[in-house]
């Protein structure tokens, strides 16, 4: 399975294969209107974001991808492509782009910190796991995968 | 040999290795993902050393990043378990910090309370 993101500077397509199938974005200019895409690539025309935040997170969630088994010592696994592709839906449906790291537990953690206000979404296969840290809030609680829209822009409202 | 018993005023050093990148930049902090692992947070006591030669004895081992303490007492007031975890012969100092005397994985808000509080005793800007 090739593991490389594929870059088309032209285009500015990106996508990472899963072995079975690729999943992927494809950048647009919304002003744009010949373009063709398929049903496994998303369209985001956010300019912003095209070329900092959510692309490197690209390049850190295909290196979490690539991490082999024992990465993180004994009895460390590869990171599932079912949580890589559930992280990759979460993420490119944000507005705001976290930090990404991988966890020594099968989770992948997404990052937002302002100062010292803090969200944190800790992700497994079958749930994730909220910290929120803002507003005079301290909690940790199990959130849904259709919550984390709102967690996020209410995390940036409060700051 | 160490006493089993690891003291409050004791501190605990993690190595934290540069990849994958758990090192967050804008911060100058560990991510709380360092202290995330299905074993418990792998650390190793000072066993009456200076920093500097803990340091070392981490580089002789791994590539590393940087390198944080945290006193046995933070741990414990974080509600978290540090236990010795001696490994006989290469790591005599060798300890574990686990969730709670029946559970071993942290919980999120003790992985960052540790990444928080840690000091930073080593760190390689390099890399």
């Amino acid at each position: 399975m090739s593991e490389a993101i594929l870059e088309n500077t032209s285009t500015k397509s990106l996508s990472l294969d899963l072995g079975t199938r690729s999943i992927g974005w494809a950048f647009v200019d919304p002003y744009h209107k010949n373009f063709f895409f398929t049903s496994e690539t998303r369209l985001i025309g956010r300019k912003e974001l095209l070329e900092n935040s959510l692309l490197s997170n690209l390049r850190t969630l295909k290196t979490i991808n690539g991490l082999p088994e024992g990465w993180n010592g004994e009895n460390s696994h590869a990171f599932s492509k079912t949580l890589i592709e559930k992280v990759f839906n979460i993420i490119s449906s944000l507005e705001a782009q976290p930090q990404i790291f991988p966890t020594g537990r099968n989770s992948i953690q997404l990052e937002f910190e302002i100062g010292d206000e803090y969200l944190e979404l800790e992700i497994v296969e079958d749930k994730i796991v909220a910290l929120i840290q803002f507003g005079g809030t301290d909690e940790e609680k199990v959130v849904k995968e259709s919550e984390i829209i709102k967690l996020v822009d209410n995390f940036y409202a409060a700051n | 040999m160490l006493p089993i018993e690891i003291k409050n005023e004791e501190a605990l050093y993690r190595a934290i290795k540069p990849f994958p990148n758990w090192w967050k930049t804008d911060t100058n902090r560990p991510s709380s993902a360092a202290f995330k692992d299905s074993r418990g947070v792998s650390v190793d006591r000072d066993g009456g050393r200076l920093p500097s030669e803990i340091v070392r004895n981490f580089q002789n081992r791994f590539t590393i990043k940087a390198v944080v303490s945290i006193l046995a007492g933070e741990c414990r007031s974080f509600g978290t378990h540090p236990i010795s975890a001696p490994e006989i012969p290469t790591n005599p100092e060798h300890a574990v910090i686990h969730c709670s005397p029946t559970e071993i994985e942290l919980t999120s808000g003790q992985a960052k309370n540790l990444s928080k509080t840690a000091k930073i005793e080593y760190l390689n800007p390099l890399i």
